[in-house]
């Protein structure tokens, strides 16, 4: 499996290119005022009102390292039937690697209401975290964006 | 002929004193001869009286009215109306004085009560009735028909008449009675004459008397007194020599106040003398020390003049020594302008280090500029490094969309798959490179930086050196100021030197002269010792004068 790879603090994590519909340089955000304090701001892409989650403030690792290397991953709102697009904002999104394939991943806690970095792998680099995008955000979060991207979009 | 002034006081009180008694005498024997003659009884009284009386018995009496009777009895057998008349106005006229007279006697002689009432009463009340009878009956019967003139007879015999007997016999008793009275009063009068002419005589004789003895004895008190005085007077006059005795002095009058005066003056003379003693003793000695200072002060004047000879060889030497110092003073003078002149080369070469060192500082600034370029160059460098950073960060993005898309695409993408790696991994290369030429660019800049600071600090050090060069020569400068001064004020001492010379010189003069001013005073100081001498007999003479005197 081809997976993007990125660092969210000291983790390091991976996401399958098939769940990811483009990375993005890190654009000018507007801030969203009244928002949750992980949401990093909004801003157009192609015509759409893109929310972005800041992951570093999402897991409480600090802020996100002011560098080139730090992009947007473009990814659909899980669970969204219109499949609307969110941004991830993360570190060291620079490198596509093969992956062995890990099925479905379930492995820790199933507690959907905090968010998860997901199964884990060892790869000669060291602890990497396999991201599945439902449990990186819980529902509940989903919600909040889902929220806004509703509002923006009426 | 001998004159009164020249008489002795007790002669002329003597002659005061019988003269005082003489006239006295004779004063009072005329006074008794007088009073003799004066008196009641006495010759004169006696003439008077005797002519009183003869007047008396001659003069027709006022009182008793027996002339007023007589005119009525002449008027009897008159006929003629201006006899009548003139008769009539004489009666009347008599009446008239008798009344006058009465009156005058009642109020300013009579003084008797007796006698009063005879002449009031028994002597007055019968001649109202007289007068009356006479003048309203009897005249107007006078001159005219025989019968009248029967009438008027028989008024004048049965009426006037008896009247005229009772006044009569009133004027006896008064007479009686004033004959009685004065001569009572003669006797008192003749009696008082008496017994003051005896006392007259008696006073006379005590008075006499008394005065004698008051003015003897005065004279006796005067004479002795003045013997005294005269006496003590004339033994001062002659030289006495006791002081301490004095005069007794008797009573309080003026030979007494004379005598204590003379005593005082003569306790005056008593304290004079004694200090006299007393200061003719000071003198000697005074003498004596004043004989004992000149001696002293001889022999100071000759240490004197052996000082002042030591004083004159001192001031030779000093004025040699200020000649020695005038050279050294002179030799210093020269050093000090050789230091000027030392100062003043040393002072042009510190202005060329000054000018090489400003060289230094222009050259440093424009090292300075130069690594200044050389920095901005370093950045341009790494504008163009950021440059290519953001290419091949653009190039790893298009790499990975790439990917992503190819990976989508499926087994078509397979190949397009590993150009987007390949790209990838082209621009990752890139990114080390560019890194590298960053990290070499940054080590430059730092190393620039660290040169201009170090020309920076050598800058401020160098400037700091022609700081330190400016004032260096400032303080040079200050020190050929300062030898000037100093030569100026060489010269002020030189001529210092000089004039002290100058002055030692005129000290030594000084001293000549003062020397041979000793000379003449110690001879001066011979002479007075000998006039101390003279006036050392001299008050040894006055000493034996005063030792006379008992004090």
């Amino acid at each position: 499996m081809l997976a993007l790879t990125f660092q969210i603090g000291p983790n390091r994590l991976a996401l399958g290119v098939r769940e990811i519909k483009e990375v993005v340089p890190r654009v000018n955000l507007k801030p969203a005022p009244f928002g949750p304090s992980w949401l990093a701001g909004v801003f157009v892409y192609r015509g759409q009102v893109v929310p972005v989650v800041d992951l570093h403030k999402l897991i409480a690792v600090g802020n996100c390292p002011d560098f080139l290397s730090s992009r947007i991953i473009l990814v659909p709102l899980p669970g969204d039937p219109r499949e609307r697009l969110i941004g991830l904002l993360a570190g060291q999104v620079a490198d596509i690697r093969e992956l062995p394939s890990m099925g479905n991943g379930s492995s820790g806690n199933s507690d959907s209401s905090r968010p998860d970095l997901g199964p884990v792998i060892v790869d000669a680099e060291g602890i990497m975290h396999l991201a599945v995008l439902d449990r990186v955000i819980p529902a509940a979060y989903r919600q909040q964006l889902s929220a806004l991207c509703h509002s923006t979009d009426s | 002929m001998i004159s009164f002034r020249n008489l002795t006081i007790r002669r002329k009180l003597q002659f005061l004193v019988v003269f005082a008694i003489a006239s006295l005498t004779v004063t009072l024997a005329i006074a008794d001869v007088l009073l003799h003659r004066f008196g009641v009884n006495g010759p004169l009284y006696k003439y008077v009286v005797d002519r009183k009386e003869l007047l008396t018995e001659l003069l027709p009496p006022s009182i008793y009215v027996s002339e007023s009777y007589m005119i009525l009895q002449e008027m009897e057998t008159e006929t003629d109306k201006a006899a009548i008349e003139s008769g009539r106005v004489k009666f009347r006229d008599g009446i008239r004085l008798h009344d006058e007279r009465r009156d005058y006697y009642l109020k300013n002689v009579i003084v008797d009560d007796q006698l009063k009432k005879l002449l009031e009463r028994d002597m007055h009340e019968p001649l109202v009735r007289f007068s009356a009878i006479a003048l309203q009956e009897y005249f107007p019967l006078l001159g005219g028909t025989p019968q009248e003139r029967t009438a008027a007879s028989k008024i004048l015999r049965e009426k006037l008449a008896p009247l005229f007997k009772e006044h009569a016999k009133a004027v006896l008793a008064a007479g009686e009675r004033l004959r009685e009275l004065t001569n009572t009063a003669e006797q008192k009068a003749a009696a008082t004459g008496e017994f003051w002419q005896i006392f007259l005589l008696v006073l006379t004789a005590v008075s006499i008397i008394s005065m004698f003895l008051v003015g003897w004895s005065t004279i006796s008190g005067i004479h002795e007194s003045t013997d005294v005085l005269l006496k003590r007077v004339n033994e001062m006059a002659g030289g006495a020599s006791d002081l301490t005795a004095r005069i007794e002095v008797k009573g309080g009058d003026e030979m007494g106040q004379l005598a204590s005066g003379i005593n005082a003056m003569i306790a005056k003379i008593q304290t004079v003398v004694a200090k006299v003693r007393e200061a003719s003793v000071q003198l000697l000695s005074t003498a004596s020390e004043i004989n004992a200072t000149a001696r002293q002060q001889e022999s100071t004047m000759q240490h004197l003049g052996s000082s002042t000879t030591q004083i004159a060889a001192a001031v030779r030497e000093i004025s040699a020594t200020s000649n020695d110092l005038v050279g050294t003073m002179s030799e210093v003078s020269d050093k000090a302008n050789h230091t000027s002149a030392l100062a003043l080369s040393g002072r042009s070469r510190l202005a060329g280090m000054e000018m090489t060192m400003q060289q230094l500082v222009e050259s440093t600034s424009a090292i300075s500029s130069k690594l200044t370029t050389i920095r901005e160059k370093a950045d341009n460098i790494n504008l163009v490094v950021t440059t290519i950073t953001k290419v091949a960060d653009q190039t790893n993005l298009l790499s990975i969309n790439a990917a992503i898309e190819a990976e989508k695409a499926g087994e078509y993408g397979r190949g397009f798959l590993v150009v987007a790696r390949e790209i990838r991994r082209l621009a990752d290369q890139t990114a080390v490179a560019t890194l590298d030429i960053e990290n070499m660019v940054r080590h430059m800049h730092d190393a620039v930086s660290a040169g201009v600071m170090q020309m920076d600090q050598f800058s401020d050090e160098v400037k700091t050196g022609v700081n330190r060069v400016a004032e260096i020569n400032g303080q040079t400068g200050q020190i050929i100021e300062e030898v000037r001064g100093l030569n100026d004020r060489f010269r002020l001492v030189n001529e210092g030197m000089k004039n002290q010379s100058i002055g030692a010189q005129q000290i030594n003069d000084a001293m000549v002269s003062v020397s041979s001013g000793t000379k003449e005073t110690s001879a001066s100081l011979q002479e007075f010792q000998k006039a101390t001498a003279h006036l050392r007999s001299a008050v040894e003479n006055l000493n034996h004068e005063i030792a006379r005197f008992t004090v």
